[in-house]
């Protein structure tokens, strides 16, 4: 620490203009420095000589002071009080030590929530202020933090600053934890409790995704929303998701994937609950398309998606990464589905007129029979969506559980209904299988 | 014609240095010697290889090192006329020491009973000195060899992290991240003793071979220190502390200055050894 101290001369008669004597408190372990600044003033051996004999008495005596104030503030710090932590178990999984170091008196004397934590003695002879701005992760699974040791007795007088190492071992999940702390002052010695958050840098994956039953549907024409629910186990600090990174297995397939969380606007998932993510993807149509013509199945997925998201504890917790996987499959949107419909209706009239020659049963009217096949086709697609889609039930057309919001399952299903049972008939014996 | 040609390859020339303008949360680096390459591993993983000049360090490659591996710390290694790097860390839980081309290809991999921490390099005997943080032992990992020898144990220690070694003074440093203490372990009379204290989170050393000075990184308190290492009762003085945020890793480099990560502000910084701030990585 180092002190300036400042000696105007004022006298002598030489000159009235201030003359500086600067001492540095390094005086102590090293040779006293002496500024003398005399500004135009003629350099007379004996006055110059006389000049210093004063200026060194006084320098003497602003030594001792000097010597004095840095000894009364070295004083000061030893004389501050002992200030330690106890180790804390966290949910019988691990444990955390704290080694605290002192750094001295600190002017501080506001401690506004939230920004420090509050912890006090038993005996609210002290109060413990943890700064959670200073909270940082440091390497080699640590963390740090400051803490201020304000006595009660002296509010606003400033506190005792310390700087808190906290070293985890075992494989508890980031918590918010009791901690006991002992402060001795003098003789006296007291014991308090402050919750405050533990981290562990080992512990990895501290989002729950739910688990995706079927693939999410998405649209090849637009932009379709998803949402990937994370969950947050009980009892731990919030998460907030801060990036997220997404890669696909059909790269092709895809013009664009963005999600708005990012650092500026993070998702918050609170201990106990889950918060949903949202992904906007905006398919490549025809790759998509494509890649989901000839999987019919809808258990199966067109392509799946490696949703990697950034996050950290709230306050304080080091980024951690964890990948969820999305399943997708594509449909063909309305407009793509109305046409494979149309085709599929003008097919199934048409294998029908060819194996029956006629387009509807006897005596039918060729336009009653076209706007029937329509309306049944139509119907038969609303009604296999819906089930598909909000229930549990499969359509099974020869053996195969389709999807009708698929462009090639919607066009036979379509084709079948306008064809009617010469049709179906003739499918059967072509295949010789039975729906 | 030519001068328009020469002139938009010259554009393009500073467009391309410019993009690579970015660094995100470094965390470790080491330099080939004190040397003028510098090499810093970010959060992510990506190696980021630098030529320092005297005003600025210019990226020239960027790898990325297997995210199996959980780098605790990264020693430059020269060996057998190879250059390399060796990460200490875990895969898998496992302690292992990872030596990788400058390229970013493994080239060999040694393992561990415990976690390793730290890592320094000595030339002179072509071995590393690797710290585990969960034994608070120290080994030695004679690269021509392979063989791993078994060299101390830092009693009373908590969680050894960052090494340097001495080699003309066959003294090893460890620094202890929990206590914030580092310790001077003799391989000569096989006896170690508390260095320093008074350091809250010490991440990194590097020791300066000409001058016996031991620097020292610590986020805890936010700045990086110096130890003279020849004194009696050594104490860490502060080299500088205000344009740094959160100094996790530390390493000398050509011309007698120091490099510093800065996790906090996504920055490499380089300092004089008096302390003053020469430039820093990028520079906006």
């Amino acid at each position: 620490m180092s002190r300036l101290v400042r000696v105007h001369t004022r006298r002598n008669g030489l000159s009235r203009k201030a003359k500086e004597c600067t001492i540095v408190d390094h005086c102590c372990r090293h040779p006293v420095q002496f500024l003398v600044r005399l500004p135009n003033m003629p350099f007379n051996a004996r006055t110059v000589s006389r000049i210093l004999s004063r200026v060194r008495a006084r320098a003497m005596h602003c030594c001792l002071t000097a010597l004095i104030i840095p000894a009364s503030g070295a004083s000061a710090q030893l004389a501050g009080p002992q200030f330690t932590m106890d180790s804390v178990n966290v949910r019988q999984e691990g444990v955390v030590s704290f080694s605290t170091l002192f750094l001295g008196a600190d002017t501080r004397s506001d401690f506004p929530a939230p920004r420090f934590l509050l912890g006090q003695t038993d005996d609210q002879a002290f109060r413990l202020y943890l700064d959670v701005d200073s909270i940082q992760q440091v390497r080699f699974n640590a963390f740090t933090f400051t803490a201020y040791l304000a006595n009660a007795k002296e509010a606003g007088r400033g506190a005792y600053k310390f700087q808190v190492t906290g070293n985890p071992t075992g494989s508890f999940r980031d918590a918010p934890v009791r901690v006991s702390f002992h402060v001795k002052s003098g003789s006296s010695s007291a014991v308090g409790g402050i919750l405050m958050p533990v981290y562990n840098a080992t512990k990895t994956d501290l989002l729950v995704p739910e688990k995706q039953t079927e693939p999410a549907y998405v649209s090849v024409s637009g932009s379709t929303p998803v949402q990937i629910r994370l969950g947050n186990v009980a009892d731990t600090l919030p998460v907030a998701v801060t990036d997220v990174v997404v890669s696909e297995s059909c790269p092709k397939c895809w013009i664009r994937i963005d999600s708005p969380v990012n650092e500026k606007s993070p998702l918050l998932v609170d201990p106990g609950a889950a918060s949903n993510l949202a992904i906007n993807l905006f398919p490549n149509s025809i790759p998509a398309l494509l890649q989901g013509a000839l999987v019919v199945k809808t258990d199966v997925p067109h392509d799946t998606l490696s949703v990697t998201v950034t996050y950290h504890t709230v306050p304080g917790g080091a980024d951690k990464k964890q990948t969820v996987l999305a399943l997708v499959r594509f449909g063909p949107g309305l407009f793509g589905l109305a046409l494979a419909l149309i085709g599929g209706i003008a097919l199934g009239l048409a294998a029908r007129y060819l194996l029956t020659g006629k387009l509807g049963k006897n005596d039918e009217r060729a336009v009653h029979a076209v706007l029937t096949a329509f309306v049944l086709g139509l119907i038969a697609e609303f009604v296999g969506v819906m089930l598909t889609a909000y229930g549990n039930s499969k359509l099974v057309l020869f053996g195969l559980d389709i999807d009708p919001r698929q462009l090639f399952p919607a066009f036979i299903l379509a084709m079948l209904v306008s064809g009617g049972p010469a049709v179906i008939s003739w499918v059967k014996e072509l295949f010789g299988k039975t729906s | 014609m030519r001068l328009i040609a020469l002139a938009l390859l010259l554009a393009a020339g500073v467009n391309l240095g410019q993009a690579q303008t970015k660094l995100e949360r470094p965390v470790m680096l080491d330099s080939n010697g004190p040397g003028s390459e510098l090499f810093v591993l970010d959060a992510s993983g990506s190696l980021h290889e630098f030529h320092v000049t005297q005003t600025s360090l210019q990226e020239y490659r960027e790898v990325t090192v297997p995210h199996e591996l959980n780098p605790a710390d990264m020693a430059f290694a020269s060996s057998g006329g190879q250059d390399s790097l060796l990460i200490a860390g875990t895969d898998s839980g496992r302690g292992v020491v990872v030596s990788f081309s400058l390229e970013g290809r493994p080239l060999r991999t040694w393992s561990f009973r415990n976690i390793c921490s730290g890592i320094d390099f000595s030339p002179t005997t072509q071995s590393a000195y690797v710290a585990t943080s969960d034994s608070n032992e120290i080994y030695r990992l004679d690269l021509k060899g392979g063989e791993i020898t078994f060299v101390a144990r830092i009693e009373n220690a908590t969680k050894l992290g960052p090494v340097a070694v001495d080699e003309a003074r066959q003294e090893i440093y460890v620094a202890d991240v929990a206590s914030g203490r580092i310790y001077q372990y003799s391989m000569t009379t096989k006896t170690s003793r508390v260095l320093v204290t008074g350091l809250s989170a010490p991440t990194a050393l590097a020791f300066d071979q000409e001058v016996s000075r031991l620097f020292v990184a610590d986020p805890g308190r936010g700045g990086i220190f110096t130890v003279d290492t020849r004194t009696n009762n050594p104490v860490a003085t502060e080299l500088a502390s205000d344009s740094l945020k959160s100094p996790y890793g530390i390493t000398l480099i050509a011309n007698s200055r120091v490099a510093v990560a800065d996790h906090g502000a996504n920055r490499v910084l380089v300092f004089s050894t008096k302390g003053n701030l020469l430039f820093r990585f990028p520079s906006s």
